[in-house]
């Protein structure tokens, strides 16, 4: 074993931080997508603005 | 004992735990990532390069016990048609690909130092990339689908089709002669790696475990929301269709 191989080392570790990271930012983004979209849809119903 | 596959229970049985599993996932990382660089010694053979192992070998259990999940999830849509069911398998599926990935990429960063080569079509690599085009068909089919019941059966009925794949994942090592290696943790006669580098080993596959769980969690809230968006937009549009009502004209 030799020193070069720390290229593929860090490689590996840098793909796993990108595909978890990559992934529970994908899924805070859409969790706050949707409760913002849930809350819009609450308050117009409340507000009644689909009425012309 | 609150019924949690009632959805609504289920969120707020989510929004206790989520902290929890979250808090637990993060300190058995770093106690993992701690025991990998500064406790695990070197490999008699391989030297530093081993320490991608601790990547490699939960990332492939997780691979195998995300599919076992969804395919508990598909029975749970097909014999109980239980709509959380379908948010867990739906939910699993990029986690599964996610992970299956990770097997996939970090094998190759430690196969091209060790075996000399980044691919090899042997029975295990080429089963687990099976696996990952699996997980991808099911996100996509999932995606072909708008109704989310219809959605939920057809992919229920082409995981379990799909789940003859786990134990030919397994085995494959046993039944074909691979350039992998056979399994060397679970095995008969005790694991085959000495103490010090197998405890980072399942503190690392505990941590992962864990992230799973807190990410699989984060997401089936997002699939009982999503649904509840959907289900209140058709009936916001229903409403503001429907013909405002005339009253019939007195008989004269």
């Amino acid at each position: 074993m030799t020193d070069s191989h720390w290229g593929f080392i860090l490689a590996a570790y840098l793909v796993t931080a990108l595909v978890i990271g990559g992934m529970t930012l994908k899924i805070l983004l859409d969790y706050r997508a949707l409760t913002r979209a849930l809350g819009k849809l609450a308050s117009s119903a409340v507000v009644g603005d689909d009425v012309p | 004992m609150p019924n949690i596959a009632n959805p609504t229970i289920f969120l707020s049985f989510v929004r206790r735990l989520l902290p929890w599993s979250a808090a637990l996932a993060i300190i058995l990382l770093t106690l993992g990532l701690y025991l990998t660089f500064f406790v695990a010694p070197p490999d008699y053979q391989q030297g530093e390069t081993v320490k991608i192992m601790y990547l490699h070998v939960p990332a492939a259990w997780l691979s195998l016990f995300i599919y076992i999940v969804m395919t508990v999830a598909a029975l749970g849509t097909l014999v109980w048609r239980h709509p959380l069911a379908d948010a867990g398998q739906k939910a699993a599926a990029p986690l599964g690909a996610a992970f299956t990935f990770i097997c996939l990429a970090t094998g190759s960063l430690w196969g091209k130092p060790m075996w000399g080569t980044w691919w090899v079509w042997d029975a295990r690599l080429t089963s687990v990339l099976v696996l990952f085009l699996i997980y991808l068909a099911l996100i996509a089919l999932w995606q072909a689908i708008e109704e989310p019941g219809r959605a939920a059966r057809a992919a229920a009925i082409m995981t379990l089709v799909g789940a003859v794949n786990l134990p030919i994942i397994k085995f494959s090592v046993d039944w074909w002669n691979t350039l992998h290696q056979p399994a060397s943790v679970f095995r008969i006669g005790g694991p085959a790696i000495a103490i010090s580098m197998l405890l980072p080993l399942i503190v690392m596959a505990i941590a992962a475990t864990f992230l799973f769980l807190t990410l699989h969690m984060m997401a089936i809230r997002n699939e009982i929301l999503r649904r509840r968006l959907r289900r209140l937009t058709i009936l916001a549009a229903e409403q503001s269709d429907a013909p405002a009502y005339i009253a019939p004209e007195p008989a004269r």
